[in-house]
């Protein structure tokens, strides 16, 4: 009797440990939000975009940046985030909702960028495109034309961006900078961790590391009084944005 | 991405954001300009002024203006410009954007003779209007090109004009 108690007992601790191993849904934690992945929406270079859920239930689009050091700096990653502050709010451009840098714990050096963004359910232009090519249907003129007075209207925001002025003022201007200034102590630590382990590899490191002045979004504001224009350039307008 | 409610378009994708007018003042910068908008601007909806950067000139924001008016096209046919005309011709994309050598599918020889094509419906034809904003998008020299301001002003003048299709539903 007491070896099939015993019996029982081992058969449930390896069920536990099942569900430990393979939990039915992935899970992960954002500054204290829990996210379940639904699934993988899209990938790039070093990103993945994900669908989740967060406990209420309701949806975002989660983009996952690795930054391995050397590759792919913290500052290139968040600079999405620094450009959606600074022209936030908007309504035709998109504002993340929460990010944050985790380390990897067998590589300190490494860095993974977490964006949670809004999930637009309807996709992109493109993705009417497709369905349009597809169904051998068109867009009917109007509606395009409205759609396209919005990309208009976001690129006006950019084109003609005033420093610290509409329409989110001096505070979206001090968000983007704290931006800035976080993915910058992320890199430093990510330089920090990466020379501790190979030591005398730094002379070659540090010619890698030079940063692009021209990719600066706040800094290039330095100089310019508030009010002035500032304008930016998009420089990858098509219908998948 | 199109906001839930289908009227709302709502850009993302930041990560390609420069200040602009970016000043290019040497050989070097050109280069790097370049390879930057060989990362991060796609193909057939970049402006030629990106493709071979030259010392000595300025790279502003007409280059999204030129995306926006190969944007606009693909929405009304299915594919970049450019796309479609390398297709056609077997020409390498980079020469059909340099060249801007792009027409409407109902214009030039191809178009409408092609065998075996359906005459086209009323309602797939696209209206001159709308053309012309595509059209001044397009020109070749950037200073030619409308400023935003400008294109928006021609963009509301087209709506305005416009039967109800249904774009309130």
């Amino acid at each position: 009797m007491a070896q099939i108690g015993s019996y029982l007992a081992d058969l449930f601790y390896s069920l536990g440990n099942c569900m430990v191993c393979f939990p039915s849904t992935p899970q992960l934690k954002i500054n204290g939000r829990s996210l379940k992945i639904l699934r993988l929406l899209g990938e790039g270079g070093f990103s993945y975009v994900y669908l989740v859920q967060d406990s209420s239930g309701a949806l975002y689009a989660l983009k996952k940046i690795r930054c391995p050091f050397g590759q792919e700096s913290v500052s290139q990653a968040l600079k999405e985030v620094e450009a959606y502050s600074l022209f936030s709010p908007h309504p035709n451009i998109i504002h993340s909702i929460d990010h944050s840098v985790a380390s990897d714990r067998s590589d300190p050096g490494s860095k993974t960028v977490y964006i949670l963004l809004p999930y637009y359910r309807r996709g992109n232009l493109q993705d009417m495109i497709n369905a349009n090519l597809v169904n051998h249907t068109q867009f009917p003129e109007k509606r395009l034309l409205i759609l396209f007075l919005g990309v208009c209207r976001a690129l006006k925001a950019m084109h003609q961006y005033k420093v610290k002025g509409a329409p989110g003022g001096a505070s979206s201007h001090k968000k983007a900078k704290r931006v800035r200034e976080e993915a910058a102590r992320a890199d430093q630590d990510a330089e920090e961790q990466a020379m501790g382990r190979r030591g005398r590899d730094r002379d070659t490191e540090d010619e890698e590391q030079e940063p692009l002045v021209d990719d600066e979004i706040t800094r290039a504001q330095e100089g310019v009084a508030p009010g002035e224009t500032r304008s930016y350039a998009h420089r990858d307008i098509k219908p998948g944005e | 991405m199109i906001d839930d409610d289908g009227k709302t378009p709502i850009l993302m994708d930041l990560g390609s954001l420069v200040p602009s007018p970016t000043p290019v003042t040497s050989r070097s910068m050109a280069l790097q300009v370049q390879d930057q908008a060989a990362e991060h601007s796609t193909m057939p909806y970049r402006a030629p002024e990106l493709f071979d950067v030259k010392s000595g000139t300025t790279i502003g924001p007409e280059v999204d203006v030129w995306s926006l008016g190969c944007t606009l096209f693909a929405c009304l046919v299915g594919k970049s410009p450019f796309e479609m005309r390398s297709e056609e011709t077997g020409g390498s994309l980079s020469l059909c954007v340099l060249g801007v050598d792009w027409r409407f599918p109902d214009e030039g020889r191809e178009g409408k003779t092609k065998p075996g094509q359906p005459p086209r419906k009323p309602e797939e034809i696209i209206s001159e209007p709308v053309k012309e904003v595509v059209r001044r998008c397009l020109r070749p020299e950037p200073q030619d090109r409308p400023d935003v301001d400008e294109l928006i002003v021609q963009v509301e003048d087209v709506i305005a004009t416009m039967p109800d299709d249904g774009a309130e539903e």
